[in-house]
């Protein structure tokens, strides 16, 4: 039996081999002549090479399941080498080291700035580290008392070292968020805010308002909602809701279910070139999928598939129509 | 069809079931010297190439058709008279076992395997299955942007390929434990 499942196995590996081959191109003509004495080889040979590569191939869909009836995912990628490398190195410490950026940036105040379609990790000087998305702003004060952060624009994602004598507190428009040790990201959007813990609790405060600065907790896998207009509003969260909505740490985009109108949308916060939809009934499609964060062309391809569309590159972006 | 748009096809009609098909076919088979999962998965995928695929209408079902017969095939070959194992073919009921796309797996889950399929590949063959699956690289760009020879780039798709075939064919394995699991309970009872 396990000599079979040696040999099964060793079949897969050349499936595998050839699978990659003939995905770089034409294949030469000595390359074509082993294909063939392989494939005449065993009758299992063919159908592994079949398996392998619609293995291959499926990687190419889109995860985007047609109103839930299953397809899969494809990612985009990251355009930087960086956040590739970044991947691998679990550290953010490690990660500015190895990816040549300077690490001295852990110095107790300054400004960080994060570009379109970049996102970027920081250390602070207690060992916290912060991840900033695309387009944001954060500013750091630190002093014996306190670590105070200051969220001007954007998202911005914490793991706090825990310190009781020194709490962390993020700063967003009139709210205050305090952690001890944690794990969690706030956003501001359209002077909306917005706190998702993934570990731990803070304590969210508003600053001015009437109730005197009540505070509200939030637990790991909870969202708080501060839109101004309401009380504070604390919702659940499932767990994989809160690992798609700070994939960005990662430097990926992920979808489960929303329509593509508002995939776009974030895909767009960073996108050089971005992805206009030019027919409502696509853009109320619905759509799962991972993308690299900045590769709109991926994410528009990607939909164009599943959903019978055509990609159009007209005036500096993408625009996704279905054909006439 | 052209063999991409074939390829294609196996992608988006056979593959989704290749774990009920394993799972059904390791119940089966277990302890026979003569029918090996992997194998008969195989033979099957080399026998739904060489058919006139358009004309299935039931992907599923002509896979499990399939792979009965292979199995049927190989019995009758060991001349081993398995009479529990060949009843239980014959009464396969593929309508059954069938079904339609609810049975697939949810986006959710596959997206949560790829993650997790990247997540045990080494650094730089992850790296070049990102720039080309992901970003859509050509191999050629791809060694470009790892600054590595094209052979290079082909020896860490290569990998990360087989690392995403074994995981195809381990969580069917899962579904089989999970089986088989029920099956002994129901025996102690």
């Amino acid at each position: 039996m396990i000599k079979r499942a040696a040999k099964g196995d060793s079949i897969d590996s050349a499936a595998a081999a050839w699978t990659v081959r003939l995905d770089r191109g034409e294949l030469s003509a000595e390359d074509r002549q082993s294909l063939e004495r392989w494939l005449q080889e065993d009758q299992r040979h063919l159908g592994a090479l079949v398996r392998a590569q619609a293995i291959w191939s499926d990687l190419d869909r889109v995860a985007a399941l047609r109103a839930g009836t299953g397809a899969s995912a494809a990612q985009a990628p990251g355009r930087h080498r960086l956040s590739v490398v970044r991947w691998a190195l679990p550290l953010a410490a490690s990660l500015l080291i190895a990816i040549g950026i300077s690490s001295f940036y852990a110095f107790q105040h300054g400004r960080f700035v994060s570009g379109r379609g970049q996102v970027r990790h920081i250390t602070l000087a207690d060992g916290s580290s912060v991840a900033l998305d695309t387009d944001s702003v954060i500013r750091v004060r630190y002093t014996p008392q306190e670590r105070a952060i200051f969220l001007r624009a954007g998202e911005a994602s914490f793991q706090v070292a825990h310190n009781t004598q020194r709490p962390f507190i993020v700063h967003a428009e009139d709210v205050t968020v305090r952690a001890v040790g944690t794990n969690f990201a706030v956003s501001v959007r359209d002077k909306e805010v917005q706190v998702v813990v993934a570990q731990g609790t803070v304590e969210v405060r508003r600053i001015h308002s009437a109730s005197g600065g009540v505070p509200r907790l939030v637990h790991h896998d909870q969202q708080l909602v501060d839109d101004r207009a309401r009380p504070l509003q604390v919702a659940p969260l499932q767990p994989a809701e809160v690992e798609r909505k700070l994939a960005w740490r990662r430097g990926l985009l992920i979808f489960d279910g929303e329509n593509l109108a508002e995939a776009a949308a974030q895909v767009n916060r960073y996108a050089a070139t971005p992805v206009v939809i030019d027919d409502e009934a696509l853009g109320s499609r619905t759509f799962v999928g991972i993308f690299r964060v900045g590769a709109s062309k991926a994410f528009a391809d990607s939909a164009a598939a599943a959903f019978d569309a055509r990609v159009v590159a007209q005036g500096g972006a993408y625009h996704l129509r279905l054909p006439p | 069809m052209n063999r991409a748009e074939r390829v294609r096809w196996f992608a988006r009609e056979v593959l989704p079931h290749e774990g009920a098909v394993r799972s059904w076919l390791a119940r089966r088979v277990r302890g026979l010297r003569h029918c090996d999962v992997d194998e008969i998965i195989q033979e099957a995928y080399a026998r739904l190439w060489a058919a006139e695929i358009e004309r299935i209408s039931n992907p599923r079902a002509y896979f499990f058709v399939t792979v009965r017969h292979l199995v049927g095939e190989a019995l009758r070959r060991s001349r081993i008279v398995a009479i529990e194992t060949l009843a239980d073919v014959d009464s396969l009921n593929i309508v059954d076992e069938g079904g339609g796309p609810e049975r697939r797996v949810s986006g959710r889950e596959e997206l949560g395997r790829l993650l997790d399929v990247l997540d045990r590949m080494p650094r730089k063959c992850r790296w070049a299955f990102e720039l080309r699956k992901l970003e859509g690289c050509s191999q050629r760009e791809t060694a470009e942007r790892m600054e590595v020879s094209e052979n290079t780039v082909e020896k860490h798709l290569v990998k990360a390929l087989k690392i995403i075939m074994e995981v195809t064919s381990a969580t069917a394995a899962e579904e089989d434990w999970s089986n088989h699991s029920d099956q002994a309970r129901r025996k102690r009872r």
